[in-house]
């Protein structure tokens, strides 16, 4: 079983990205599923008996459990930002360039929501056609056996139009794909915009005449960077994940 | 698209409902799917139709990782039961099905084969689901020759397949039983035609009436809770059935 998407790293770093400093980020090693070891006999994993399959299904739930996370980061960045506009409105003229910053990461975690309420759309797009077309490829097989094994004059034809319907689907299916790497480039790009917000945060941060705040909003930018690097690491997992298969 | 709802959560097992889809077009019957799931597998119940493998799928893959499916339990034969089996192998072909050994040369018309079915014999079987102890009750002849419900004891659940299953007009779409005297008139006419064997539906209303449910889960229609779990059994006990009983009121849609 594939839990690829939901290891994301172990450590991130600004430099990883050339933004110049670094942040200890304290990332889970692992947010895979606790796995059971006192399951029974007939409720153990069956084996795999064709192999692991990287079919159109398995994609989609790829995506889907990807923006599982994506949305919970966008929540916690939604959250935090706004604890820091709040924070930042308290203290007046001196840190409105932390307020404008978190005000920003607020719109892009919001953003985030819509983008990912448009790729959930498109996944359950994805299942309709994959479903299709796995249908149609099944039937595809049944009638080229049949029709292999018959000599009616309208064999050759009815093969064709078959392989044809099939192709279609294919064709349809591919374009759908194309949408949605696309929209996953988009969510990349927008991550790596965070990333670099993040940034400007921690300057905006020790605008501060108080050293007590300055920690504390320091450690608010570092919380801003986490989690958009959290968003952009699982962002280009699924890109190279789905990418690498079309 | 259709939503996966939570019915019940405990001891690390939690059921879900993956029901009501507005969507759906009005020549295919409505179908209610379950999800059991404990500890890293799950185990979903009548996975429906080919037609309507999207909107399950989609819905299932909102509330749960599908690659936690490791089994599906068919009550019986139909194809609003299981013809869908095709798309979750092809998913998922390590999957494996339970189903009445009376059904497990028939039902691979629809897909799977040899090694993807565990028979169960006709007076059922435990089963366990990461520990979870569950139980496979015979249910013959309601309405199917090899029909099967599947019993949660630590939930206290019964899916009970196309017993309780009501035709709701589209209007109706409420999850439980709100009303059991007006909700009773949609599973009337269904129960009448479909269930031919008055033995059978007196052997099964006289065990689950010593069996404890909280909650009576169909097919199709609402689920019954709490007291209206009795009413049922109560009611189905009294309902005249039996071969064409009944059979010119009600029904007008088959399953």
């Amino acid at each position: 079983m594939r839990r690829g998407l939901l290891r994301p790293c172990d450590r991130a770093d600004f430099s990883r990205k050339n933004v110049g400093y670094a942040f200890a980020c304290e990332l889970p090693s692992d947010c895979a599923e606790a796995v059971d070891t006192k399951r029974t006999v007939s409720a153990e994993r069956p084996q795999k008996r064709q192999g692991e399959r990287q079919g159109e299904l398995n994609q989609v739930v790829s995506l889907n459990e990807a923006a599982k996370v994506l949305s919970r980061c966008s929540f916690e960045i939604n959250l935090r930002a706004l604890d820091a506009i709040v924070q930042s409105k308290r203290s007046g003229r001196r840190l409105r360039g932390f307020d404008e910053v978190s005000t920003q990461m607020r719109t892009w975690s919001r953003e985030l929501v819509q983008q990912l309420d448009e790729l959930r759309a498109l996944s359950c797009e994805a299942v309709g056609l994959a479903s299709l077309f796995i249908r149609q490829r099944r039937m595809t097989g049944l009638m080229t056996s049949a029709l292999a094994s018959s000599a009616f004059p309208g064999a050759s034809a009815m093969q064709a139009t078959v392989s044809a319907t099939l192709e279609g689907r294919q064709a349809d299916l591919k374009i759908l794909w194309r949408r949605i790497i696309a929209a996953v480039e988009g969510l990349n790009l927008q991550g790596m915009m965070a990333c670099v917000l993040s940034r400007s945060a921690l300057i905006e941060a020790t605008s501060s005449p108080d050293a007590e705040q300055r920690v504390q909003l320091g450690h608010v930018s570092q919380d801003f960077y986490k989690k958009s690097d959290e968003v952009v690491e699982i962002v280009r997992a699924l890109a190279k994940e789905i990418g690498s298969s079309r | 698209m259709k939503k996966t709802v939570l019915l019940s959560e405990g001891e690390g097992c939690t059921w879900s409902v993956i029901a009501r889809d507005p969507e759906r077009p009005s020549h295919l019957i409505d179908t209610n799917e379950y999800v059991v799931a404990a500890g890293d597998v799950a185990l979903l119940t009548d996975p429906g139709g080919q037609e309507i493998f999207p909107a399950v799928f989609s819905a299932l893959s909102a509330a749960y990782d599908p690659r936690r499916i490791t089994h599906i339990f068919a009550s019986h034969q139909d194809p609003d039961v299981i013809s869908s089996l095709a798309l979750w192998l092809e998913f998922n072909p390590a999957i494996r099905c339970y189903a009445s050994w009376l059904w497990c040369t028939f039902i691979p018309h629809f897909g799977g084969d040899a090694q993807t079915f565990i028979p169960v014999p006709d007076d059922g079987i435990p089963i366990e689901l990461s520990g979870r102890p569950l139980r496979i009750l015979p249910a013959h002849y309601l309405h199917s020759s090899g029909n099967l419900h599947l019993y949660d004891p630590g939930a206290k659940v019964l899916f009970s397949g196309d017993v309780g299953a009501a035709l709701l007009p589209p209007d109706d779409s409420s999850l439980f039983v709100e009303n059991f005297d007006r909700h009773i008139r949609y599973a009337d006419g269904f129960h009448r035609r479909w269930m031919g064997s008055r033995e059978a539906r007196d052997a099964w209303c006289e065990r689950t009436s010593r069996m404890s449910i909280d909650m009576l889960c169909p097919q199709h229609g609402a689920i019954y809770r709490g007291a209206d779990v009795g009413r049922f059994i109560d009611w189905f006990g009294s309902l005249p059935i039996g071969i064409l009983s009944g059979s010119k009121s009600t029904v007008r849609r088959d399953t």
